[in-house]
């Protein structure tokens, strides 16, 4: 019986080959299961008695099944479907998928058409399902010329590089007994990195500022040092003149006061014999941690196996940050990294993970994905 | 109308047709017309809808159910179709009665189009043929609203919001004038392949079901004074006969059908298993010369062919059977000079027949019969009278005659004429059978009711008849018919419907043969002629009859064979078989329509003040045609036609046109409407030559 399986499988994986590229694809709705019922009894029954009325009614099953292929195919004759990467991903955060559907006709609309996607998150043994396929956008009329863009969305599971496996507009228009997809192939792959899942680590980085503090910024701003002089402009408060330089002077000078920025700071991640499940959540603390310090003015960088950030401000650095944990392969090596005086460096120890040498600090932190399980 | 009136609307009429086409057919019983009660009573879509419970939705499904075995059960395996339309009407009533979802409404569209397949057995008039297109204008109707309330609840259902679903119901801008016309555009597809389907789809018939079909043996084998006449108001068809001259039909038609000669207390029975014989004159006797004629006949007298007097020749043209490729054979006559088919009829048939006519009065006689042994042994056969026979009967004959002079030795003629004159001078024609209710109907009938209807006078004369040594017999069929054409048109034909059902007599001249006697005297009404509506109703109902009921291999082939010489020379093929008047009448139709569309049209532009936002459609239209994707949805009008690589002259159109638009749009400056249109009609050529 397993012998019988097992060579039935082969011819099954070439009909489900060949089906995925057939031009189009056609599955009958529940109601088009019954149509076929009656029309294939109601056509024996005719041939049999050759009863003209029945031929008739007959003929008009028949036609039902003909004009739904033709106007189906009308509608999608004309379609043009194109999909976008979106431009960031997060693990366990639903993600808006843009598709642009366009009518190429110049006279027919196209109606009923809905967007089928699947996409394929990362080949990852920690994750139970790499294959999403996505609840359909819909759009119910798309006049001649017309462009409309729907949103899919979905929630990925985990972080990595997901790709497009399938993108099909689908019509059930005119009668809903049969849903017939065209299947468009984009011209290059779309394929997105998802960065590791945020998680609440907003104790854990109140702690670490009040820790690390802030330091003079070397430029003019809110802190309470002497920075510099310099004449009055528009628009100054008049509390800052200096009245004895001014004087002296003969014209309004006003006194600056040197700003405060916080810290740099790198978070280390050690992954190196840790379990999978753990890295990825050891890499979500690090990616909101980050997150977290560079929204209270932190100069963060990264190192983390195969990855190596200098630490930089604002919101290119935090793509910077989350793009590049989003491709980081547990597997590889800690990169070596420069001594950078000023810089703090904070390991994030996961349990079970070696210790790491010549860090500032070093953050122990718990094996679920509760901030509660995080401790300082 | 909201998108709720429409689906309601739709889905109503769909369930009231296919009710309607099993219900016109006449074979359920008029009490099922209550079914139609049901889908009007919950017809608005609304989960606030008249929903009853469940449990009486399933007894009276159930009920249907039963009631569809219970009358298979009774009348026997002919009426299984009978039993499974009455079963569906059931199970239909109970599906609307307790709806309550979008699947439900999905079966009871399922359960209709089952009656429709139903009707086709059970209703082939043309009534059928009209409530069939009806069926399908709403079936589309009903299936594209149906997809458009689908839609919208999916869409509430994946927002988890039922409100939108509510709101989508109360949507008035889908049920457009556009909708209409693409459901009237998709009607119209629909009927034209259904048509093409139904004439071109070889009838390849391996078998015959017909036999499930309920028996149209509607004329019964006796004719029986308990219960109700044979004639009724019926306006179907029953036989149409074509070739006989007006001169003879004015003289009245008598058509024969089953021959009763089987005399019992209050019924004369046809009896079974009767050998067949060879024609012959003694048999029937003729009043006319030999004529020609066609009989189109619907299957109602069992086996029996009807004609219009003794047959010589009878040719089997078609039909005859549920399949009308299939044709019967003409098996012989009985030996009461019916024509048999080798089976029971399922379908109507066409049959040509030369013979003469026979009718009362006027008979020609065969001088080559003489009274002899032969003779004989008919008149012993045919004068038997049953025991229980009331013995005033033979007394009221015998004074009959006696009061005419006729005792005695008075020929079986003149005992014909004064009894019949007897019946038709003193008793009333009457519809009415209260006779039935008496314990011997023949006897109330001649002397106390002394009215009834044509079963009686034929019953009784015959009786009469027999008591005083004549033989005779009763002979059921159709007489008088109307007449459709003008008195003079070869293609005039005399249609036979049900009204025109009637019994007579024939009674046996042993120097004759046998005599056509009628003592009804509502049988000597004059012609009449189908004219204004009737005859318009009867063209159409002819026409679905030879073209659609009968329409059979042969007519394919020949349809067929036409088709290709009428592809070589298409205008002779259409002066051929359409006349100059139709042709014209039909361009006339074109020529309006097209004139129509156009005022439309140009009402519809002149509605539409050409502005600015039109020439931005348009160019981002073209734009699009020529880069070959849709632009971005961000981009300004300028990106979007900067971002082209416009080919020829177009670019200086497409920049020209952009120019106009900004200046139109953002500096107020005026552009006229006419410099618009045509901007607009060379983008739109721009892009047309891009296909």
């Amino acid at each position: 019986m397993r012998a019988v399986l097992r060579s039935l499988r082969a011819p099954l994986r070439l009909w489900r080959w060949l089906w995925n590229r057939a031009p189009r694809q056609i599955v009958v709705t529940r109601e088009g299961k019954i149509l076929i019922g009656i029309a294939l009894g109601a056509g024996f029954a005719a041939i049999n008695t050759g009863n003209n009325l029945l031929f008739l009614s007959w003929g008009m099953v028949l036609t039902a099944i003909i004009v739904s292929g033709l106007l189906s195919e009308q509608t999608l004759r004309v379609l043009e479907v194109r999909c976008k990467a979106p431009e960031e991903a997060r693990a366990g955060q639903p993600v808006p998928l843009p598709v642009v559907l366009h009518n190429t006709a110049l006279r027919t609309a196209a109606l009923g058409v809905s967007v089928d996607l699947q996409i394929s998150g990362p080949k990852n043994p920690a994750l139970a399902e790499p294959l999403y396929n996505l609840p359909a956008p819909f759009t119910l009329r798309l006049g001649p010329g017309e462009s409309h863009e729907l949103f899919a969305r979905f929630v990925p599971a985990g972080r990595g590089l997901h790709r497009l496996l399938r993108l099909r507009a689908s019509t059930t228009y005119p009668f809903g007994f049969f849903e017939k997809s065209r299947p468009f192939r984009p011209a290059r792959e779309i394929r997105f990195w998802v960065a590791p899942a945020r998680v609440d680590v907003s104790q854990l980085s109140l702690e670490l500022f009040a820790a690390l503090g802030e330091e003079p910024a070397r430029r003019p701003g809110s802190g309470t040092e002497f920075f510099s002089l310099r004449p009055y402009r528009t628009g100054d408060d008049p509390r800052r003149i200096q009245w004895r330089r001014s004087a002296k002077a003969n014209r309004w000078v006003v006194v600056e006061t040197e700003a405060l920025a916080a810290r740099q700071v790198r978070l280390v991640l050690s992954l190196g014999g840790v379990e999978p499940r753990l890295a990825e959540h050891g890499l979500a603390v690090l990616g909101s941690l980050s997150e977290d310090l560079l929204a209270r003015g932190f100069a963060v960088g990264v190192e983390a196996p195969g990855l190596l950030l200098a630490p930089g401000r604002g919101a290119r650095q935090r793509w910077e940050i989350l793009h590049g944990l989003a491709q980081v392969d547990i597997q590889a090596a800690m990169p070596v990294a420069p001594d950078t005086p000023g810089l703090s460096r904070i390991a994030l120890q996961l349990p079970g993970a070696a210790s790491l040498a010549g860090v500032d600090a070093v953050v122990q932190l718990g094996g679920g994905p509760d901030a509660s399980e995080v401790a300082a | 109308m909201t998108l709720r009136q429409a689906y309601g609307w739709g889905w109503v009429l769909v369930l009231e047709l296919g009710l309607l086409a099993v219900l016109l057919g006449g074979e359920l019983s008029p009490l099922f017309a209550v079914s139609m009660l049901a889908p009007v009573v919950v017809w608005p879509f609304s989960p606030r809808a008249l929903s009853v419970p469940g449990w009486v939705g399933t007894s009276i499904a159930t009920a249907g159910l039963a009631g569809g075995v219970l009358t298979v059960a009774t009348r026997g395996l002919g009426a299984i179709l009978l039993g499974g339309a009455v079963a569906l009407v059931g199970i239909l009533v109970g599906r609307v009665l307790s709806r309550r979802t979008l699947e439900h409404d999905v079966q009871a569209l399922v359960l209709s189009l089952l009656l429709v397949f139903a009707g086709t057995v059970l209703h082939t008039q043309i009534t059928y043929g009209v409530v069939f297109v009806l069926y399908a204008v709403a079936a589309v109707w009903a299936l594209l609203t149906r997809q458009l309330v689908r839609v919208a609840r999916s869409e509430s259902e994946r927002a988890g919001d039922p409100a939108r679903f509510e709101a989508a119901l109360r949507r008035r801008d889908l049920i457009s004038p556009r909708f209409a016309l693409i459901t009237a555009g998709l009607s119209v597809l629909v009927l034209l392949t259904t048509s093409g389907l139904f004439l071109f789809f070889p009838r390849i018939g391996f078998g015959n079901l017909g036999l499930l079909a309920q028996g149209r043996d509607r004329f019964p084998t006796a004719v029986s004074l308990v219960g109700a006449p044979r004639a009724g108001a019926g306006n179907e068809v029953l036989a149409r006969v074509l070739g006989v001259p007006y001169a003879e039909y004015a003289a009245g038609l008598y058509m024969r059908g089953p021959v009763y000669e089987h005399m019992e207390a209050s019924a004369f029975v046809a009896l079974p298993d009767r050998p067949l014989m060879t024609p012959s004159r003694m048999v029937l006797a003729p009043t006319s010369r030999k004529l020609q004629y066609e009989v189109f006949a619907q299957p109602v007298m069992g086996a029996v062919l009807p004609t219009l007097g003794p047959a010589e020749r009878v040719e089997m043209l078609s039909g005859g059977q549920a399949n009308p490729s299939l044709r019967t054979r003409v098996l012989g006559q009985g030996p009461a000079g019916e024509v048999l088919a080798n089976g029971p009829l399922s379908g109507p048939l066409r049959y040509g027949v030369r013979g003469g006519l026979a009718r009362p009065g006027g008979h020609r006689g065969d001088p080559r019969l003489r009274h002899n042994a032969r003779t004989q042994a008919v008149i012993d056969r045919f004068t038997k009278l049953p025991k229980d026979l009331d013995p005033r009967i033979p007394a009221l004959a015998a004074d009959i005659l006696r009061q005419q002079g006729l005792e005695g030795e008075a020929s079986p003629a003149d005992k014909a004429r004064v009894l019949g004159d007897y019946l038709a001078r003193q008793f009333t024609y009457s519809l009415e059978h209260g006779n039935g209710d008496r314990p011997d109907p023949l006897a109330g009938f001649l002397f106390e009711e002394r009215r009834g209807h044509c079963e009686y006078f034929a019953t009784a004369l015959a009786a009469l008849l027999r008591t005083t040594g004549v033989a005779s017999r009763v002979v059921g069929g159709l007489q008088g018919g109307k007449w459709h054409g003008d008195p003079s048109d070869p293609e005039a034909v005399v249609v036979f419907t049900a009204a025109n059902a009637h019994a007579w007599v024939e009674w046996f001249d042993p120097t004759r043969g046998w005599i056509t006697e009628d003592a009804t005297p509502a049988a000597s009404a004059g012609p009449t002629f189908l004219t204004g509506v009737a005859a318009w109703l009867e063209s159409l109902s002819r026409g679905w009859d030879d073209y659609v009921v009968d329409y059979n291999a042969q007519a394919q082939l020949d349809l067929l064979r036409k088709a290709t010489r009428a592809a070589g020379s298409p205008w002779q093929a259409l002066r051929a078989h359409v006349s100059v008047r139709a042709l014209s009448i039909g361009l006339s139709m074109v020529v309006l329509a097209g004139l129509l569309v156009a005022w439309w049209r140009w009402r519809r532009r002149r509605a539409e003040e050409p502005h600015e936002d039109l020439l931005a459609a348009h160019l981002l239209r073209a734009a699009a045609r020529v880069s070959g994707e849709a632009p971005s949805t961000s981009a300004t009008v300028r990106e979007a036609v900067e971002a082209v690589s416009w080919p020829g002259a177009a670019g200086a159109l497409a920049g020209e046109a952009l120019r106009a638009y900004e200046a139109s749009r953002f500096a107020g400056q005026e552009v006229s409407t006419e410099d618009i249109l045509r901007w607009c009609r060379q983008l739109e050529q721009v892009a047309r030559s891009q296909r």
